[in-house]
């Protein structure tokens, strides 16, 4: 095991330390541990927010939470070399409860965020940002669980067994997730005029390239 | 079950016909900083001091909430006698700024704080003028209004409607009032109600499944088990209603009129077949826009009646007709310049055009704003010009507008986007 104290000499030594010893570092109260994390992991966090949730104005937020969530929970951490797996895990069900907020809102008759289409800047050609919304809001149409292993399986590219652990079940109960969230995606995607068009014009150019 | 085993044994292909898309998320959506906004780690470490902070502030209340709690039980009876006026608040349909409720399609419903519901009528004009401990005074100037009124002690309330005052300590029923005040209709669904005004001597008590009707005009009185017709019973002052019709007969069956229906008694004026305003409210805006289209749709924009053109307007709106809307709303403005419909108006065609020219939809707005500053509309219209100019990318005009809004609309329906163009990106 790495000593903890690294963390403390340099900033430096930062990219070296383990997971491991951050954890430890992190229950000691080291100075910088938390800025390491923070570092070390707010990017994937917050890619994993987005591809998740997708071109919302309220990612920055959730990353927030997430870190909230870790630093309270740190210590539950049984085995400190499984970090990235905690954390996957943390963000995880956050966004499962952001998404399944979102659902009783809406079933509610309540609005989204108001602001959420005026401010969001994501993709400069507008036929691309709006099929990216509308893909997105073809997922809004999934289960809460089975649209979360869509996006950690086939956005993020997460290996079926961190996505199993992510979502705290099974290995076959995933794979079922991701069969059926695809089986839907594939059947709402065709019935969208401007979706079933972006994939004809894409897959049609790769065909010519 | 056999497709189950499938699926756990064998991990689903990757979606090679979604790739694009899924290329187009993984693209877009990286974990690279917003350049704005971004999330830090002194935020979350700030909000974890809070946190902390408020957990300790918690510990420390809870304890003092218990000792206050069983305070508080045994001084509750006193402090009921100093009980604050109820609150009120429209759950559904609109409350103008001057305090009317005056839908124009749905209904206004306004739910008070004692559990006391409150429904308007559409094309009817009503106003909470009075809310105290025990209940409020609604006034109602024209059309129907239904108040349920929750049973507890000390209620009271009463519904002043025309020369007539419907008091009520606990019950639910429709009161309608029509002919310019001169008709009076109280239809009882639960409980009792007192009823006291010019045509009766103190007070008539009207009670569960009965329905008052009183023709000021006539000098006619009836009380007859609700959901009858129109059985008006002719009374003079020197012969009461009670006399004519018991308040305690509630039979189910129809009584007999002491005299004829009032359908064949009493005169009535002659009226148009169907009012335009009455199939708005009925949901009927093709017959509204056939009719006028009888009459010549033309003829309707220069010489009909603010009511009819005012219904048409509402009628195209409501059936996607925008041309016809834009049409009879702006006749609106050039002949009635100065009425409130036509001020709306000016409102109503920001609206209509705010998909095709948002410049134009801001000039509309700005009128409205300028012409009705506390009109019905008023929240709706500033809120709108905001995000127009947000959207154009004029932020500081944006900004500005969203300061006002803010000012004058705190739990507005814009104030959330309001905050965050104040707040900036």
């Amino acid at each position: 095991m790495e000593p903890a104290e690294a963390l403390t000499r340099s900033t430096g030594d930062l990219d070296q330390v383990s997971d491991e010893a951050l954890v430890h570092a992190l229950l000691a109260k080291q100075t910088h541990a938390a800025r390491v994390l923070w570092q070390r992991f707010s990017p994937m966090v917050r890619r994993i927010v987005r591809r998740t949730l997708g071109p919302v104005s309220d990612a920055e937020d959730l990353v927030q939470d997430v870190f909230m969530q870790l630093f309270a929970k740190v210590h539950t951490l049984r085995d400190p070399r499984a970090l990235k797996a905690f954390i996957i895990s943390v963000t995880t069900l956050t966004l499962r409860r952001e998404l399944r907020r979102r659902k009783l809102r809406s079933w509610l008759g309540l609005r989204p965020d108001p602001l959420a289409g005026d401010l969001r800047v994501v993709h400069p050609d507008p036929i691309g940002r709006a099929a990216l919304e509308r893909f997105y809001a073809v997922l809004d149409r999934l289960d809460v669980r089975d649209r979360t292993a869509f996006a950690l399986r086939y956005i993020e590219g997460l290996p079926m067994n961190d996505v199993a652990a992510a979502l705290g079940v099974s290995l076959a109960t995933a794979k079922r997730c991701l069969v059926h969230a695809q089986q839907r995606v594939l059947l709402h995607v065709e019935r969208d005029p401007l979706l079933a068009d972006y994939l004809a014009l894409a897959l049609g150019e790769e065909q010519r390239d | 079950m056999t497709d189950r085993k499938h699926d756990a044994d064998h991990e689903p292909a990757p979606p090679q016909a979604l790739e694009p898309l899924l290329d187009l998320a993984r693209s877009q959506l990286t974990g690279s900083e917003p350049r704005r906004g971004a999330a830090s780690l002194a935020t979350v470490e700030q909000r974890v001091l809070r946190r902390g902070e408020q957990m300790r502030r918690q510990a420390l209340w809870q304890g003092g909430a218990i000792a206050l709690a069983s305070l508080a039980l045994l001084t509750w009876q006193g402090l009921t006698l100093m009980a604050s006026p109820l609150e009120m608040e429209v759950v559904a349909g609109e409350l103008a700024a001057d305090g009317q409720l005056s839908p124009s399609v749905t209904t206004t419903t306004v739910r008070f704080s004692d559990g006391s519901e409150l429904v308007v009528q559409p094309a009817a004009s009503a106003e909470v003028a009075e809310l105290n401990t025990h209940g409020a005074d609604i006034r109602l100037r024209r059309g129907q209004l239904r108040l349920e009124v929750a049973k507890r002690p000390g209620a009271d309330w009463n519904v002043l409607a025309g020369a007539y005052r419907v008091h009520v300590t606990g019950t639910a029923f429709s009161v309608a009032l029509a002919d310019g005040g001169e008709s009076l209709d109280v239809e009882m669904f639960s409980g009792t109600v007192r009823v006291s005004g010019p045509l009766i001597d103190d007070e008539l008590e009207v009670t569960r499944a009965q329905r008052l009707r009183i023709d000021q005009k006539h000098g006619r009185v009836a009380v007859e088990p609700a959901g009858e017709q129109a059985h008006v019973a002719p009374a003079s002052l020197d012969e009461p209603a009670r006399d004519a019709a018991p308040p305690e007969v509630v039979e189910p069956e129809p009584a007999p009129p002491v005299e004829p229906p009032a359908t064949t008694a009493r005169p009535h004026k002659a009226r148009p077949a169907e009012s335009w305003s009455k199939l708005v409210s009925a949901g009927q805006f093709t017959r509204v826009l056939d009719a006028a289209q009888a009459r010549g749709i033309e003829g309707v924009y220069q010489r009909g009646s603010r009511d009819d053109l005012e219904a048409l307007a509402d009628a195209a709106r409501y059936a996607h007709r925008p041309a016809v809307a834009r049409d009879a709303l702006l006749a609106m403005r050039k002949r009635f310049a100065g009425s409130k419909a036509s001020k709306q108006a000016a409102f109503l065609l920001g609206r209509l055009v705010e998909d095709e020219s948002a410049p134009s939809a801001l000039e509309w707005y700005e009128r409205y704003l300028t012409e009705d500053p506390r009109g019905a509309h008023a929240s709706q219209a500033l809120g709108r010009r905001m995000i127009i100019l947000y959207r154009r990318g004029d932020k500081a005009l944006a900004a500005t507008t969203a300061r006002e809004y803010l000012g004058r609309f705190p739990a507005g329906p814009h104030a959330e986007s309001a905050r965050k163009i104040v707040k900036g990106p």
